[in-house]
Parts: structure tokens; sequence; C-alpha cells
């Protein structure tokens, strides 16, 4: 090991003619080492730089503070999730875009309406049982070993069981699920997304031309009774739901599981918070959510515009890093610190404006989940030494692996 | 003390509810209803800590 890190340098820079040289920065997170060492240290070097340049993908503004992302969320005529799936640069792996992200007013509308009853939070109630259930599974198997890897014991198989049971997708078919999508969320070199891109495709064209006819009670059930202008959706547009919702609803909860844990795990006196008032549970779920809000989203600007005094044209990129609306000290005070005494917090892990995550009130209930049946089960817990803690960086940044280890009781 | 929703601006945190459920409530599809016209004087800090937790700003308060 060496302290000294080799300075990254931005492949191909570019900055579009319109963009004044004081306004570009040395930013490159999705390529970066040290973004994926320290993805919200990283990012939050740059926090009071409202809104600037990244020369990095062909280009794009990055804006650093909440109520900037507020106004650029809440006007999706002007800032357009058309790419969002894909990112910057606009890239596209699906043949048309994904329902409801990559929509925008009046389509998006239509379909959000369609979906948004299953995912209230009077709707999710409904999965808690069953999540209790996989949740407890996965801990018996791992309680008395003492030890395990936090993402592939319980962080990853979770929110696939409970996504794709309620979804109706055959359990025989959950692990290659995982694989796929992992591949997609992780950015991992472009040929290996392209091909785990079409052998999802594929096997949701089966799905849902197996489906199309059954009604099962799951949500790919509702999905096909829901209607959008008056009529059902057609065949494309099951599919590109389906597609959206599988690759929504699975990695994001796995790396919001492993954010909170390497938090607990390098923070004993939470973990004792916890333990004396199991109550206190979904604050510290709301407050670590605040604190390590991981995704970043896109935007795609449709016409020029002045936007707070910087020329915008149409066709720029604009990234939306959610930590930035999560970790600005004017809408809470102290930002880097984990409070979970705040009250009242406000925070956009998961995004804002009408594109806010669909699943959010089922994410917020998986992890009140994960940590009330872990630490019913193992209540004091730490990284191990024997094996290294794995990260990944891109727009979803996380763990790869997260070993931990706690004392067993001796019978 | 009054509460209001912009009902454009609404898209489901629930946090409003979360922190002021006996203020704010939540329709079928999650979208904030306000219950109150004129908010009882025991609520009006369910109303207050409701209104700051929006991500949206969606809820404006009047004396």
């Amino acid at each position: 090991m060496t302290d000294v890190q080799e300075r990254h340098v931005i492949a191909d820079p570019t900055v579009a003619p319109h963009v004044p040289e004081a306004l570009v920065r040395d930013f490159d997170y999705k390529h970066d080492p040290a973004y994926t060492r320290d993805p919200f240290g990283y990012l939050m070097r740059y926090r009071d730089e409202g809104i600037f340049w990244s020369p990095a993908d062909g280009g794009y503004w990055v804006v650093t503070k909440a109520e900037l992302i507020r106004e650029i969320v809440q006007d999706p005529e002007v800032f357009s999730n058309q790419y969002s799936l894909g990112g910057i640069p606009p890239a596209r792996f699906w043949p048309r875009p994904g329902i409801p992200d990559e929509l925008d007013p009046p389509e998006h509308r239509e379909f959000r309406n369609a979906l948004s009853p299953h995912f209230a939070p009077r709707a999710v109630v409904s999965l808690v049982p069953g999540a209790r259930d996989f949740a407890r599974n996965l801990l018996a198997r791992v309680a008395k070993r003492g030890h395990c890897d936090l993402i592939r014991d319980f962080a990853l198989p979770l929110p696939t069981q409970v996504f794709a049971s309620w979804f109706g997708l055959p359990e025989e078919d959950w692990p290659r699920l995982e694989g796929w999508i992992s591949d997609l969320v992780r950015k991992v070199p472009l040929e290996q997304r392209v091909a785990s891109g079409g052998a999802l495709a594929a096997y949701l064209i089966g799905f849902v031309d197996a489906r199309w006819e059954q009604d099962n009670g799951d949500l790919f059930s509702e999905v096909l009774k829901a209607r959008v202008f008056g009529r059902p959706l057609t065949r494309e547009e099951a599919l590109d739901t389906a597609y959206q919702l599988c690759l929504a609803g699975l990695d994001t909860v796995t790396e919001s599981i492993g954010w909170a844990f390497h938090h607990l795990a390098t923070h004993a006196e939470l973990q004792e918070t916890i333990a004396a008032e199991p109550a206190l549970i979904p604050d510290v779920v709301e407050e670590l959510l605040r604190q390590y809000s991981f995704i970043s989203t896109s935007r795609y600007v449709t016409r020029d515009i002045d936007f707070h005094g910087v020329r915008m044209h149409a066709g720029d990129s604009v990234d939306v890093p959610t930590a930035y609306g999560s970790r600005d000290a004017a809408e809470c005070p102290f930002p880097d610190q984990v409070d979970v005494t705040r009250k009242a917090i406000r925070q956009m892990a998961f995004g804002a404006g009408p594109h806010r995550c669909l699943g959010a009130h089922l994410a917020r209930h998986e992890l009140v989940i994960a940590l009330e049946e872990w630490h019913a089960v193992i209540p004091s817990y730490r990284l191990s030494e024997a094996s290294p803690v794995i990260r990944h960086g891109g727009g979803a940044p996380g763990f790869d692996s997260l070993p931990l280890v706690w004392a067993t009781a001796r019978s | 003390m009054r509460a209001q929703v912009d009902p454009s601006l609404c898209v489901g945190h629930g946090r409003c509810n979360a922190y002021g459920t006996d203020v704010y409530g939540l329709d079928d599809a999650g979208y904030c209803h306000i219950g109150h016209a004129v908010v009882p004087t025991a609520l009006e800090q369910q109303a207050r800590d409701g209104a700051a937790a929006c991500p949206e700003r969606a809820i404006s308060l009047s004396e």
C-alpha cells in the first residue's frame, strides 16, 4: 500500500463552446478511483460551487445546492428525463424509454398515476410480513456462524426476494436477475453492460409473453390491468415498465442496506442506541438515508436557457447527485454529522419532483425491517479484518463486499 | 395556523404524514391532503414538522 494516489486524468475532456472556462472543474466521479474510495468526501469537495461543468464523458453540468436541484427536477419541460437511465453521455440500453422514469409529462403522468397506488404507503404495508420472513430466514443461516458478507448474505438477497416475489418473477430466476441488474447499474465495462442488458431484455420478453393472459394477483398482474389514456398498456409498454421496475427495485435497496450497515459497523455507539431503544430504528434509517444519499440522476436540457446566470444549451446534460440535496447546510444544520435525534428530516435520497423514486415507501420498509431483524439477532458487530471491504463507484456507489464479524454464544 | 399544500408540487413523498400524522393525511395514491382548514393549537408542532420535512417545499403555513 502506498499513501501516494496517482492523480486521475480525465479522458477526452470536453468543454462545450458556450461554457465559460471559469466554470470548468476537474471533476470525474464516474472514473476517478478517489470517488470509489470515498464518494461523499469526493462530492463534498465541490459542494460550494453551485453550478459547474465537468469535462468528463462528453461534458456535463453539475448542480450542488438543494434549492437549485429542486428547481431543476421540478421543471421536467426544460430538464427532461428522456435519458435518465442511460445517464451521461445520453445513452440507451433499451430500445425505448424506460417507463415511467424516461418519460416526460404529459405521458409520464399517465403511467405514474397508474402505478402510484400500488407503491403508496398504504399499499406497501401489505408486503411487510413477507419481507420480515425473508429477513429472518437469511439471518438464521448466518447468525451462529459469527461472520458473513453483509452484501452477499443479506443486502443482495433480501430486496431481490421482496421485489421479485411481489412482482411475480419465478424464484428459480432470481439469481440470474441479480447478476444482470448488478452489471447494468454498476457501470461495468460497456461490453458486459450491453450483454447483460440484452440478456435481461430477452428474459423479460419471455416473461411478459408467458404472463400476458394470466392474473396471478401479483404486481405484474396490476401492470396488465392498468389503464393509460383510457386504454390498457400495449405489450411493449408492459415490457418497458417491467424493465424499469426491475432495474429500480433491486440494486438500489442493496446499496442502501450496505451504506447503513457500513456506518453501523463502524459506530458501535449507534448499535448500542438501537439495542437500548429499537423504536428509534425508523429515525436511524431516515438519518442514514440523508447522510448516504448515494444516487446520482441526470437530466437533459431541452432548450437554451439562462439558469441562475449560467447559459445552458439544448442538448446539455445535467448531473444531479442527490447527496448535494441531502447534505446542504441550508436544508439541515451540520449536514455531515449523523444525528439520529434530528426532527423532521428533509432529504433527497429518493430524488424530488415528478420522478421522485416510486419505490421509496417500500425501500424505507425494507431498510427498517433489515435493521430491526438484524439487531434482534445480532445486536453487536464490526468490520472483519479477515477480508477486505470492496467498493464500487459509478452512479450508485456502494459495496461489493462488506465482511462483518460478531461474537456468538457458546453452547 | 393554516396549512396549505400545493397539489402541483406534491409528488407523494409522504413525509408530512410521517412527521405530522394528525394534520396531513395521504390519499390512496399517497398524495397529501390536509384535514383541518385551521390547524388546532395542539397540532401546530406536527404541522410545522410535516411542512419542514417536505422535500418539495410544497406545504405553506400561515398564521
